[in-house]
């Protein structure tokens, strides 16, 4: 085994091994749990860090473990691999610093914080995967562990929730496993690195591969939410904020978005699918999600409802920007909107979960004046839904501007429409929490006022929206530095030669 | 020698502070450090003030890093457009220093007016497509801060309107910025040079700037976000930040670079409608605010005329940018100073004082364009322009011009009136307001007469037929305006006899109902029913037109004694 070998080894086990501890650790040994899940998330970072670093430089990260002729496990670090397993490295680590501020002296903490570690390991094989063998193992393998954390409370609602999330992921994976199959059958195995399979098949199979691409889509669209497969996402708000955020941000929803940016990039590739000539439908769709998804965002009065169809609609953007695969500039916008759409939703969870935890107000009626009582949580709110809508500097802005340069270089002209129907039902769904809570006058006591001391929120439930918060707006601000999440994807698209 | 490196970024340093300071003490306005920062205020003006006057023309500076690629600079039209903005801020941020007394001073307000402010320089600064959009959101949203800080329910209600138009806006610019990004290959304004223009781009930077602009139909958000923003604030709007709109349309839309017959028929029809437009809301309005918000969209339609005449074909357009200039220059340091005017009948506790009367009188019939105020000078301008052009526009000259001329006499006479009457307190900042107003009525008068480049129509402007030409419309104006009187409160007595003898008034009052924003209007029956109650003190106050009288004679008098000291 190399070095690089050992470091996707190591990213994995990272978070793996913390979690089968905390597992094994009794509910009152909190202050060990949380060491254990710190140091791994901090290790993971710098492990994945260390790894783009690697690929940036050239260097291979490659894992292959036979399983039965002609199907491998396959671990591969490619750019865009790199993309996702940093998004989720970074965000987890705030996640869980949140959670454990979230859930302090809440019962079944073990069982929360092992399954939470367990959903992490598998987000980073999903990104690591190299093949859409290895990708359905862990995809699979996300439904099994997210589904602890969607029932955690317990409560009628949430089992209700969660039966559904099962019922829909698990025929969602049963679609895409009949796609993965037939793929295999008639293409031969796929590694994603190849950047799609030969042409040649297109004349022969040209229908064939034209159905597999539809069902892989639907089998991804299941967690990435795209209508009318999305009907699990707002029920699964039941769960607390922080698996909420794990949901909408880091791992679930962000899964099936980056399955649509795998298997259209890497097991299609541009040129056979325009060939195919399949795109015009996943456009249709990403249209409608995006369009529906904030129309009912507009009528939620429930926050978390009204956020959980905001990422409905936001996570379409990717798949209308992988739509117009053969524009570079409209994939860039898809893909950096997979970092920016993570880094604001997970802030407006964040501050929805602050706003449940201190007062208990779940209802945006109910909001009323709260700017005055939590400023910096509506400080870090605001920026989030202002990136929503795309306001400059914002990291939203970047992302849709991207899509509506490569929608115009591709002549596509219905997508400025589309982009600027959605940022004014945005700005319809999102202005008027922020007008109410910085403006409006107080009425009444808060709904259940739980936290009294120095900060307006308990420190650790403060602190992880305020860097994410940060980091949208300080993204945006300096999108043209090397360091940025643009850039990166640049990095990535420069290796497509599209 | 200083290396070329070091110079740039010094310069680009220099540049930066001119948004950077505003924006630093904004952000200092959340700390315990507050009070000191508010006391402060003026000095954030400062940075821009210097940094017009001082820094080489021409200098263009590009910060890669910074929001997909930064360029700052200044150029010719940017170095006036600052040192206007940055004189307007400067007498806005003396005079709102103490605006917010106890329990009131949180902040808050200056929080927003200090961004606003940095968006506002900012934007005038940046000499890219993405920098300008930046900081013009920047500047719209921290407005919005402003417009409702008093929080009631009409401040809440004219917040609505702002940030509705104000959402339209900005769609419709983001959409135009990739549509030029794209045509253009480039971010920089310079890239805009030369460009063909697709009907839908005018449309959409029509739509994206003229929401600032307040034209006709999104000028909703003037009138009523005029009367709720706190005045100082309110000053500032009408004399710097509406401004940025039309910076943009100079902007993106370069004058002498560009034409587009067809753009600029509807920027010279729509901008002629706002101008009538104004004038006929601002007669039904009874509180300063109002009226000036209405002057505002009549004023700002004019500048539009110029601009779209601009826009005819690139000879018009290299005679139409500097008139233009000339009209923002002089309409921005008029308004404000009459927001200022307003500001200290506010503040003062008790009417104004006949002096002060006609130091109000200077800027209100500047506007007016009075012979020997800079109005004159920049309407002389206009009309030269205009005559220049031929058949059809030269028409714009001899009728449309004089017509808008008696329009705002009516106008600036019932804001007059209005102030006098005005509801007074006595808040503290008096001599910090009495000195702002003071120093805006001399910037107001003398300015067009310094400018350099208004040598010839100011001399013009004094010419023989030109001077009989000005007075008679002010005449006009002035006899129209009493008419007016007569009119709406005859009107409003006897039930029985308003179909008979007030055409003109229903006439008004339909248009204002079709045109003005549905917010505003309660509904036709209880509107009714108010004006039936009303109908006793209505009476009595019909008696006191006598009374009035001796207020428009005594302005009369102001006037010509204000003609009197100009002329020696």
């Amino acid at each position: 085994m190399n070095s690089g070998q050992l470091l996707l080894v190591a990213i994995l086990l990272s978070s793996f091994i913390p979690g089968i501890i905390i597992f094994c650790l009794p509910e009152e040994k909190h202050r060990l749990r949380t060491l254990l899940n710190l140091c791994g998330s901090i290790v993971k970072i710098a492990l994945v860090l260390l790894m783009n670093a690697g690929i940036y430089y050239g260097y291979v990260f490659e894992i292959r473990i036979p399983l039965i002729p002609g199907v491998e496990l396959l671990l591969n670090g490619d750019p865009l691999s790199a993309l996702f397993a940093t998004l989720s490295s970074v965000l987890w680590l705030l996640t869980t610093i949140y959670a454990v501020g979230y859930l302090e002296g809440s019962p079944n903490r073990s069982h929360f914080f092992g399954y939470f570690s367990l959903c992490v390991t598998v987000t980073i094989g999903i990104a690591l995967a190299g093949n859409l063998v290895t990708f359905l193992l862990f995809y699979e393998m996300l439904t099994l562990t997210t589904y602890p954390l969607v029932i955690h409370r317990g409560t009628e609602k949430s089992l209700r929730a969660g039966r559904n999330y099962l019922i829909y992921a698990f025929s969602g994976g049963a679609v895409f496993l009949v796609a993965v199959v037939w793929l295999q059958a008639v293409v031969g195995p796929v590694d994603f690195s190849a950047a799609g399979f030969s042409s040649s098949y297109l004349d022969t199979h040209g229908t064939v591969l034209a159905l597999i691409f539809a069902l892989l889509i639907i089998g991804v669209g299941v967690k990435a939410a795209l209508v009318p497969l999305h009907g699990w996402l707002p029920q699964a708000m039941v769960a607390p904020a922080p698996v909420s955020a794990l949901l909408h941000a880091v791992a679930v929803v962000k899964a099936g978005a980056f399955g649509i940016i795998r298997i259209v990039l890497d097991v299609y590739g541009a040129q056979n699918l325009l060939l195919l000539g399949v795109l015009p439908l996943l456009a249709c769709i990403a249209t409608i999600t995006i369009l529906y998804g904030s129309v009912r965002a507009l009528q939620q009065d429930d926050l978390k409802r009204r956020l959980a169809f905001s990422t409905i609609s936001q996570v379409s953007y990717i798949a209308l920007g992988m739509s117009m695969v053969d524009q570079p500039l409209a994939v860039i916008g898809a893909l950096v909107h997979l970092v920016h759409q993570g880094l604001m939703k997970i802030t407006l969870f964040f501050c929805a979960g602050n706003l449940a935890e201190t007062l208990g107000i779940h209802r945006i009626s109910e909001m009323s004046g709260v700017a005055r009582r939590m400023p910096l949580t509506m400080a870090a709110f605001s920026v989030g839904a202002l990136g929503m809508i795309g306001i400059p500097p914002t990291v939203g802005f970047v992302s849709k501007w991207y899509l509506g340069l490569g929608g115009l270089a591709g002549g596509h002209w219905w997508l400025l429409l589309v982009l600027a129907v959605s940022s004014l039902i945005n700005a319809w769904y999102f202005l008027p929490i922020l007008i109410r809570a910085w403006f409006a006058k107080q009425q009444g006591a808060w709904p259940e006022e739980m936290y009294v001391g120095r900060f307006e929120t308990r420190l650790m439930l403060l602190v992880p929206p305020l860097v994410t918060a940060f980091i949208v707006l300080a993204a945006g601000l300096v999108a043209n530095a090397e360091i940025s999440p643009l850039a990166w994807v640049r990095f990535i698209v420069r290796g497509y030669s599209l | 020698m200083i290396p070329a490196s070091l110079q740039t970024t010094m310069t680009a340093l220099m540049l930066s502070l001119a948004a950077g300071v505003p924006l630093l003490m904004a952000v200092f306005c959340c700390t315990p450090l507050k009070k000191r920062v508010i006391r402060l205020l003026p000095w954030a003006t400062v940075p821009a003030l210097l940094i017009a006057l001082t820094v080489p023309g021409d200098a263009v500076v590009e910060v890669g890093w910074f929001f997909m690629g930064g360029r700052m600079g200044l150029d010719a039209t940017g170095r006036i457009f600052l040192s206007l903005s940055a004189f307007v801020w400067l007498l806005a941020s003396f005079s709102s220093r103490n605006l917010l007394q106890g329990s009131n001073a949180d902040g808050r307000f200056y929080r927003f007016f200090l961004t606003a402010m940095a968006g506002n320089f900012g934007l005038i600064l940046a000499q890219g497509m993405l920098g300008y959009y930046l900081f013009f959101a920047m500047m719209s949203f921290s407005a919005y801060g402003l417009v409702v800080f008093k929080g009631n329910e009409d401040a809440l209600n004219a917040g609505r309107l702002y940030i509705f138009l104000l959402m339209i806006g900005e769609v419709a610019l983001f959409t135009v910025l990739i549509i030029l990004a794209h045509t253009c290959g480039g971010l920089a304004l310079e890239d805009i040079a030369g460009i063909s223009y697709q009907p839908l781009t005018i449309v959409l930077l029509f739509i994206g700037f003229g929401v600032k602009v307040g034209t006709l139909p999104l000028h909703g958000w003037m009138i009523p976000a005029y009367q709720t923003t706190p005045i100082p604030a309110a000053a500032a709007f009408a004399g710097s930040m509406v401004n940025a709109g039309i910076l943009g349309w100079l902007r993106f839309l370069p004058l002498g670079e560009t034409s587009c017959p067809q753009g600029a028929v509807l920027f010279i029809v729509v901008g002629a409608l706002a101008a009538v437009y104004g004038v006929i809301v601002g007669l039904k309005r009874k509180q300063a605010g109002a009226v000036l918000g209405a002057s505002s969209i009549s004023q700002m339609g004019l500048i539009t005329v110029i601009f779209g005449l601009g826009l005819l074909n690139q000879d018009a357009g290299l005679h139409a940018a500097p008139v233009l200039i000339l009209y923002v220059v002089h309409h921005s340091l008029a308004k404000s100073s009459l927001f200022f005017g307003y500001d200290l009948v506010e503040r003062q506790g008790r009417r104004l004082s006949y002096l002060q009367l006609a130091a109000i009188l200077l800027p209100a019939l500047s506007l007016a364009g009075l012979p020997f105020t800079s109005g004159a000078i920049a309407k002389t301008a206009f009309k030269e322009f205009a005559a220049s052009l031929g058949e059809p526009w030269s028409g714009l000259s001899t009728f449309f011009l004089p017509v808008t001329a008696m329009g705002t006499t009516m106008l600036m006479l019932h804001f007059i009136l209005v102030i006098r009457h005005s509801r007074r307190s006595d808040k503290p900042g008096r001599t910090a307001s009495q000195i702002v107003f003071a120093l805006s009525c001399i910037a107001a008068a003398a300015t067009l007469w310094l400018w350099p480049a208004a040598d010839n129509f100011a001399s013009h402007s004094v010419a023989g037929n030109k001077l009989l030409q000005g007075l008679w419309t002010f005449a006009g104006g002035c006899l129209l305006f009493l008419a007016w009187r007569k009119i709406s409160f005859t009107a409003e007595v006897p039930a029985d006899d308003r179909k008979r003898k007030s055409d003109f008034n229903s006439i008004v009052n339909t248009v204002t109902h079709l045109l003005q924003e549905k917010e505003y209007q309660q509904p036709l029956e209880n509107r009714l029913v108010i004006f039936l109650r009303r109908l006793v003190p209505q009476l009595r106050r019909t008696e006191k037109i006598m009374g009035r009288w001796k207020v428009v004679g005594l302005s009369y008098i102001a006037l010509c004694l204000c003609l009197l000291f100009l002329l020696l």
